[in-house]
């Protein structure tokens, strides 16, 4: 393959209608449709972007709105503005602070979280930090799992080293004002980890060596080997010592 | 055969391991994603795993964790074929073969100035049954044809190699991994492994 920045550059500014290929820089400001794949060094999305193909690019930002119809591959993924994935994400550092749904699996190091992610499949990264609303309907597999809740967020099952999800101590101005998204909540089928911390979390079973269950938890089973502290605002169905 | 199985919790039991320990290595690929089998027990859904390979698995990790980082065990796992080409000589310098099994192959026609990493694998197999006195130079041959137009299939796939005899005659085969097999009376099955198996050895070897 040639060498990425002596290729040609991709900029649409009115409406345009591409076939796709491989391009050093791809701005889109208008609205373009792309069919096919896409191999770029970076890219960004300030208008609309409708693709159906492969998104292969060094990086990604999107601020306006955006739908792909196959996977993303990059290292870096920003998205500001809407972003609806019909295929899978792998990027190392993925940064959403709008509103991302993936119709497929997450492969990443770094996952940040500031808006709404909504995943169809498994998530699997070193460390997940959110500031907003997740759902994964797939199982999380992550080292450090951390969430402030804001809304209410879920994922099926949890699985890591460090899982730390807490209320945010004062519902900030912007969710709170919008209204949406419910009560600071989260729900999970089963979460297992080394050290774990939860509140507001409605779990069936939670596993792990030092678990504290803080306030406003429903856990129906909790096992541990190590230390478990329960507050007394939380509900324990039973515990067990393994 | 292979419906062994051990559930989650008795597996970090038994090796000690914590559920940290376990899902990243499950991220690095140590851990083939296959082997995570969901099952519903009596306290809702639970996770097995094939017995025998994930202890032989995690037993490997531990032990050879020290010397390597995890990304480079997840190279040594991975059933896949990477770029490695040797000479016949250096095969010999770096003690991978020896020279009967180079002169075998050279007698069954299939002697080449460079070898890529599958008949590597091929010459390594071979030459780790001849030494542990498991199969006869004759047989030796007949491995080398097995191998040589059929190992390629199973790339990126688990198998198995399987040596029989009937009335003194030797057959190889290789299969997927896990298969059942019948035989009739006659047959009796003297040597079955995994390929996978030699591939770690032999990854170790020349990393």
């Amino acid at each position: 393959m040639e060498e990425r920045n002596k290729r040609n550059d991709l900029n649409v500014a009115g409406i345009s209608q591409t076939a796709g290929g491989n391009f050093h820089r791809v701005s889109i400001d208008g609205m373009a449709k792309v069919n096919g794949n896409l191999d770029c060094t970076s890219m960004e999305v300030n208008g609309t972007l409708k693709m159906h193909g492969a998104l292969n690019s060094e990086s990604a930002t999107i601020n306006g709105m955006c739908t792909l119809n196959g996977p993303l591959t990059s290292s870096r993924v920003r998205v500001d503005g809407l972003t609806t994935i019909n295929g899978d994400i792998h990027s190392p550092d993925l940064e959403v602070n709008g509103k991302c749904t993936v119709r497929g699996r997450v492969d990443g190091e770094r996952i940040d979280i500031g808006g709404v992610i909504d995943v169809d499949g498994d998530v699997q990264c070193e460390s997940l930090n959110v500031q907003g609303n997740i759902k994964i309907s797939g199982f999380l597999n992550a080292g450090t799992v951390e969430i402030r809740l804001h809304t209410s967020s879920s994922a099926k099952e949890i699985g890591g080293e460090r899982i730390d999800i807490r209320r945010k101590e004062q519902q900030s101005g912007f969710w709170k004002s919008i209204g949406l998204g419910g009560t600071p909540s989260f729900k999970a089928s089963l979460i297992e980890g080394d050290e774990i911390v939860l509140e507001d979390t409605e779990a069936d079973i939670v596993r792990g060596s030092n678990i504290h269950i803080g306030r406003g938890c429903n856990i129906r089973l909790v096992e541990y080997s190590g230390e478990l502290e329960v507050d007394q605002d939380a509900k324990v169905g039973s515990s067990q010592r393994i | 055969m292979t419906d062994d199985l051990i559930s989650k919790k008795e597996l970090l039991d038994l090796t000690g391991i914590s559920y940290g320990q376990l899902y990243r290595w499950k991220r690095k690929n140590l851990i083939p994603e296959e082997w995570f089998i969901r099952k519903s027990s009596y306290t809702g859904q639970e996770t097995f795993f094939p017995k025998q390979q994930i202890l032989l698995r995690i037993d490997k990790i531990l032990h050879m964790k020290d010397g390597l980082s995890l990304d480079e065990l997840a190279d040594v796992f991975s059933p896949t074929l990477g770029d490695v080409e040797m000479s016949a000589k250096q095969l010999l310098e770096r003690n991978i073969v020896s020279q009967i099994s180079l002169d075998l192959l050279k007698e069954a026609g299939r002697e080449q100035p460079l070898y890529a990493l599958e008949q590597i694998m091929m010459l390594y197999v071979l030459d780790k049954l001849l030494m542990s006195g498991d199969i006869t130079r004759q047989e030796g041959a007949l491995l080398i044809d097995v191998m040589s137009e059929h190992y390629y299939r199973f790339t990126g796939k688990p198998s198995e190699l399987m040596l029989i005899r009937k009335m003194g005659v030797p057959s190889f085969m290789l299969v997927t991994a896990g298969t059942e097999f019948y035989f009739d009376n006659g047959v009796k099955v003297v040597l079955r492994q995994s390929m996978g198996t030699f591939m770690e050895e032999l990854k170790l070897k020349l990393g």
